[in-house]
């Protein structure tokens, strides 16, 4: 919502400029170097695997314009900087870089991992970067139906100098993952490294109700995203059919009544015009005998 | 009374397939004249595209659909009015009968091109025939203008083969050998035996019968492309009936002034009597009384109830259409009704007065349903372009409608040269015919 | 010398038609496929040229392979996504007329400035009732009477709710648009002058480039639904006022907040406009309550143009 607010502001200072809108901003301006802005993301997944998203995208009059194709390097430790990878942005403008596990990450003072993106720039782009900390935490999350309703249970803690801390008063969603993103259906309060949320009756499921429930940190200030999955058979069983009627005129195929009205009416007609040509060959014949 | 006799029968009724007079020649230089600028108009719009025309995107349809309904109208009122004719066997009928078949066959052969020129690719239109949808009441329509043309010329071809024996065997006038020789085709072999006379009326009544059914049909199927839609003003009930009381009104304004212009030109005035047209008058005077009931039952109901959309067109038509509404459904109704009800106006140029401002306004009456409705959808049509909120024809189209009415003239110029115009064996029949 | 030119001329033509079809090859290793072919059949090759430019010798019945797939696209397209419903969810509160949805539909379907699949209303119910802004897609109805309406089945309606025109079909009767009651369809009334890249491969759930004399609407962006992407005006709204996504999945979302329909059509108190036609529209509309900004804000910033357009606006339902 936040990069959202220039928008406003620029749409009404520049009508004159729609022209331009026009343009694929890839294509604008030729010679022009344009500034893109990085959009910096931290993922611990389920299996543990820690992901640095770099989105690259250029602000333009339709929203963002993601750029495909450059080049992203990764760096860590803020008090002297060390490439880590680098990895070349997608279609969506995303470079995904996964930490490889044997690397040891350095954190600072306040036990924070310190992240570093950074896009070199070239003839048509601006160089640009951003930078990220994190914390790293350790979630775990079992999931439990019994009576009383289906329970998830999260677990998180974190490890400063090989103690091991609970994780409290932090708020945690749970989501289920939908078509173009995640949606929340609940959230819980961490306290003493536990939370325990309810998970709501009415989550729509695939076809047998299978459903994927996520407990996530989500773009937590402190912790980033960090997420645990789990597969449960917790949803509606859910599943799109069109219901068939007889009466609808927009189906490929036409209603019975009408093909059979349609035909009988044809046939009859037709059959008629059959009779009057009859008739005229007959009158050819009949003149042909006479003559 | 002018004694008529079947001598001077034949040969009356033939000049014009004998001889072509210099007035023939300017009048049909004319019909092509304007049907050529009609040809280039039409280029024109299939060079350059619909924009052309003054459609767009609200009012899509506009007088190409008018003219098709029209057309089409005329179609149906002749097989109505022939089909009726025959099988009552109206004694009056002889001379008026060919009339109506011919603008039966000819307006029916037009009306679908004006669909045509709504069409945006025309290259495609094999595609009705190969993906069609029978939901669609489009593909109704297809089926039934070709049923319909069929049938209709199986009824005109019918009702000549007599007539072309006739000119076949006739050694009365003198025919140029190559249409002596196209009469012995089409006359199929028809010498009048009793089995062939017994053969062909029996053919005659069923195809009248079928006809007058068909035109029925085929003009409700019509009148459902308006009325199966939500659009207000054409989402109504009465739609079907009410257009094929419509064709007939404008068919039978048709026939009357066809009479007058022919009976003028081609001198049949012995033939077509103020008999003839004070009987076609009456007709038209039912079917006005008919037609102005359900203009008027319709429009009443809209305005009575006034719901929303149908109040904002009704207030449109009061307005912006004002004075197309007035003539078309006060006087277009109104003066035939008066004329032919008025014995003592029942004069023929009264009457065929009465029809021009019946056709006339028939013609409008289809105009104001088609683009005031057009012009007033569910959503307010909020445009800058003019061209978008307010419909006017352009001379694209106005030329391609003048094409219409060139080209139904020159059809029915060129007919006149092979067949009689006024059937000469339904006139042996008739009563007034003596032998000598 | 003048014949040679002209056999050059046709070939080049010739060319750019096939090259249409090559490009399906390059997709998805196709063209190893193109090339087995290569070696068991005719062996009557035929010189092309790719989208690259390059000059390749391919089998003939390879390239008549490519002619089906050309045309499976368009079959595909008639199969909707499985288990899918899709809906958009249009929060008036939230509309100030910023008019990008336009813009980015106009740019991703490569219409002309003045065709729009997405319109902007200024609508005003009754006298005294507030004015408020109503972007209007194509409502993508379960009781599609343009559907029912097609002679030729050009346009048609999808298992996930989808309608689409397939404008290789479309004769342009027209008769979609009269029985639209949203008008939401529009015409080419003119050669769009849009020239498609090369490489394009004709798919109705992108319908590009626009065809002279057959008619086009919005296609809820089938194509980006594909790739689970949001369609491009949900995409572009600076406001987060078009919400899409899936009944069956009960979720919608706006790119940045996702909700379920459910509840957003429970506490919002959502509705369809002109509900009683019975046309079933998949798409939902939030009253303008709490608004975000202004009637008069959707004003500001406006092309004179386009300001026209909304200079007669007034109740017209109210008059009298």
């Amino acid at each position: 919502m936040k990069k959202q607010a220039p928008f406003v502001f620029m749409l009404s200072m520049l009508p004159g400029l729609l022209v331009l809108q026009t343009l694929d901003a890839q294509d604008a301006g030729g010679d022009e170097i344009q500034s893109p802005y990085i959009e910096f993301k931290y993922l611990k997944n389920t299996e543990g695997h820690r992901i640095l998203d770099a989105k690259i995208f250029l602000a333009g009059e339709l929203g963002l314009i993601p750029l495909e194709g450059l080049p992203v390097k990764f760096y860590t430790n803020y008090e002297m900087p060390e490439l880590l990878g680098e990895a070349i942005t997608d279609k969506n403008g995303v470079a995904h870089y996964i930490i490889p596990e044997n690397v040891a990450l350095p954190v600072d003072e306040d036990n924070n991992w310190w992240f570093y993106a950074e896009f070199e720039g070239n003839e048509r782009y601006e160089m640009t970067m951003e930078e990220l900390t994190v914390m790293d935490v350790n979630l775990r999350m079992s999931v439990e139906e019994n009576e009383g309703g289906k329970k998830i249970f999260l677990e998180a803690f974190t490890v400063i100098d090989s103690e091991k801390i609970p994780v409290s008063n932090q708020d945690i969603f749970v989501f289920v993952p939908r078509m173009f993103s995640l949606l929340p259906v609940a959230e819980g309060y961490f306290i003493d490294g536990e939370a325990e949320v309810e998970f709501p009756d009415d989550v729509p499921g695939d076809e047998d109700g299978n459903l994927t429930v996520i407990g996530r940190f989500n773009d937590h200030w402190q912790f980033g995203n960090v997420e645990q999955r789990a597969e449960t058979t917790w949803g509606v069983p859910s599943s799109h059919k069109v219901a068939e009627s007889h009466r609808a005129l927009w189906t490929q195929i036409a209603p019975r009544w009408m093909i059979v009205t349609l035909t009988i009416l044809l046939a009859g007609v037709w059959g008629h015009y059959l009779f009057a040509i009859i008739s005229m060959i007959r009158i050819n014949r009949d003149g042909k005998r006479s003559e | 009374m002018v004694r008529i006799t079947k001598k001077n029968l034949v040969k009356e009724l033939t000049t014009e397939i004998i001889s072509t007079s210099r007035n023939w020649y300017l009048l049909f230089g004319v019909f092509v004249l304007v049907w050529a600028i009609g040809i280039y108009a039409l280029i024109q719009q299939i060079d350059k595209g619909h924009i052309v025309t003054g459609m767009r995107d609200n009012v899509v349809w506009g007088v190409y659909i008018v003219n098709f309904i029209f057309f089409m109208g005329l179609s149906y009122a002749g097989a109505l009015i022939s089909g009726v004719l025959h099988l009552f066997k109206s004694p009056w009928r002889a001379p008026v009968i060919r009339f109506a078949e011919l603008i039966t066959v000819i307006s029916l052969c037009i009306g679908p091109f004006f669909i045509f020129f709504c069409i945006g690719r025309l290259d495609r239109l094999p595609f009705l025939f190969a993906f069609p949808r029978i939901q669609s009441p489009i593909t109704w329509d297809v089926i039934a203008i070709i049923t319909d043309l069929f049938g209709c010329f199986i009824f005109l071809y019918l009702s000549l083969i007599e007539d072309f024996a006739m000119l076949r065997d006739t050694t009365d006038i003198s025919i140029k050998p190559w249409k002596k020789k196209l009469y012995r085709i089409l006359a199929l072999g028809y010498v009048g035996t009793k089995k062939q006379h017994r053969l062909l009326s029996r053919a005659k009544n069923v195809m009248a019968a079928m006809i007058i059914a068909i035109a029925i049909i085929v003009y409700s199927v019509l009148a459902w492309i308006f009325g199966v839609t939500l659009q207000p003003g054409w989402h109504s009930t009465i739609f079907g009936p009410y257009f094929v009381i419509a064709a007939v009104f404008s068919g039978t304004g048709l026939l009357i002034i066809i009479m007058q212009l022919f009976r003028k030109i081609y001198k049949l005035e012995k033939y077509i009597t103020r008999k003839h047209f004070v009987n076609v008058g009456v007709l038209l005077l039912i079917i006005a009384a008919f037609y102005g009931y359900f203009t008027f039952s319709d429009y009443l109901t809209k305005w009575y109830g006034s719901v929303k959309m149908d109040k904002i067109l009704i207030d449109k038509l009061f307005e912006d259409y004002y004075l197309m509404f007035i003539f078309a459904n006060y006087l277009g109704i109104l003066i035939p009704l008066i004329i032919v009800g008025i014995r003592k106006f029942r004069t023929i140029r009264n009457i065929v007065i009465a029809a021009v401002i019946a056709l006339l306004g028939l013609w409008f009456n289809r105009y104001i349903i088609v683009v005031p409705t057009l012009e007033t959808p569910f959503l307010p049509v909020q445009d800058y372009r003019m061209d978008f909120i307010k419909y006017s024809p352009t001379w694209v189209e106005w030329s391609l409608t003048a094409a219409g009415v060139a080209i139904f003239g020159i059809f029915m110029m060129l007919v006149s040269k092979i067949a009689p115009l006024v059937s000469i064996s339904e006139m042996e029949v008739s009563e007034e015919v003596q032998d000598q | 010398m003048a014949d040679n030119k002209r056999s050059e001329n046709s070939r080049r033509r010739f060319l750019k038609n096939i090259g249409t079809g090559l490009g399906a090859i390059s997709v998805g290793g196709a063209a190893a496929v193109a090339g087995n072919k290569m070696i068991d059949s005719s062996g009557e090759k035929v010189r092309v040229l790719t989208a690259e430019g390059k000059v390749l010798e391919v089998d003939k019945d390879a390239l008549k392979e490519l002619k089906k797939e050309t045309n499976e696209k368009r079959e595909s397209a008639r199969e909707g996504i499985p288990n899918r419903k899709f809906i958009m969810v249009i929060d008036l509160a939230k509309c100030a007329n910023a008019r990008k949805c336009i813009e980015a539909c106009q740019e991703g379907h490569m219409l002309p400035k003045d065709h729009e699949w997405i319109k902007l209303y200024s609508i005003q119910d009754a006298e005294h009732t507030a004015p408020y802004w109503l972007p209007r897609p194509c409502f993508h109805c379960d009781n599609p009477l343009c559907v029912s309406v097609c002679p030729v089945g050009a346009t048609y309606k999808r298992d996930d709710g989808i309608v689409l025109v397939d404008s290789k079909r479309c004769i342009g009767c027209k008769f979609c648009m009269t029985g639209c009651p949203y008008s939401a369809r529009s015409f080419h009334w003119k050669d769009p002058e849009v020239e498609a890249p090369e490489d394009h491969v004709y798919d109705p759930e992108l319908n590009t480039p626009p065809v002279e004399g057959t008619v086009g609407k919005c296609v809820f962006c089938a194509d980006k639904l594909r790739n689970n992407e949001l369609p491009r005006c949900v995409q572009a709204c600076p406001m987060g006022a078009l919400y899409f996504g899936d009944l069956v999945e009960d979720a919608i979302t706006n790119g940045v907040e996702t909700l379920r329909f459910s509840e957003t059509m429970e506490q919002k108190h959502g509705y369809r406009y002109l509900e009683e036609l019975g046309t079933h529209p998949s798409v939902y509309y939030l009253p303008p309550v709490n608004r975000l900004f202004d009637y008069e804000s959707g004003l500001d910033g406006l092309s004179d143009q386009n300001r026209e357009r909304y200079k007669k606006t007034g109740p017209r339902d109210a008059k009298r």
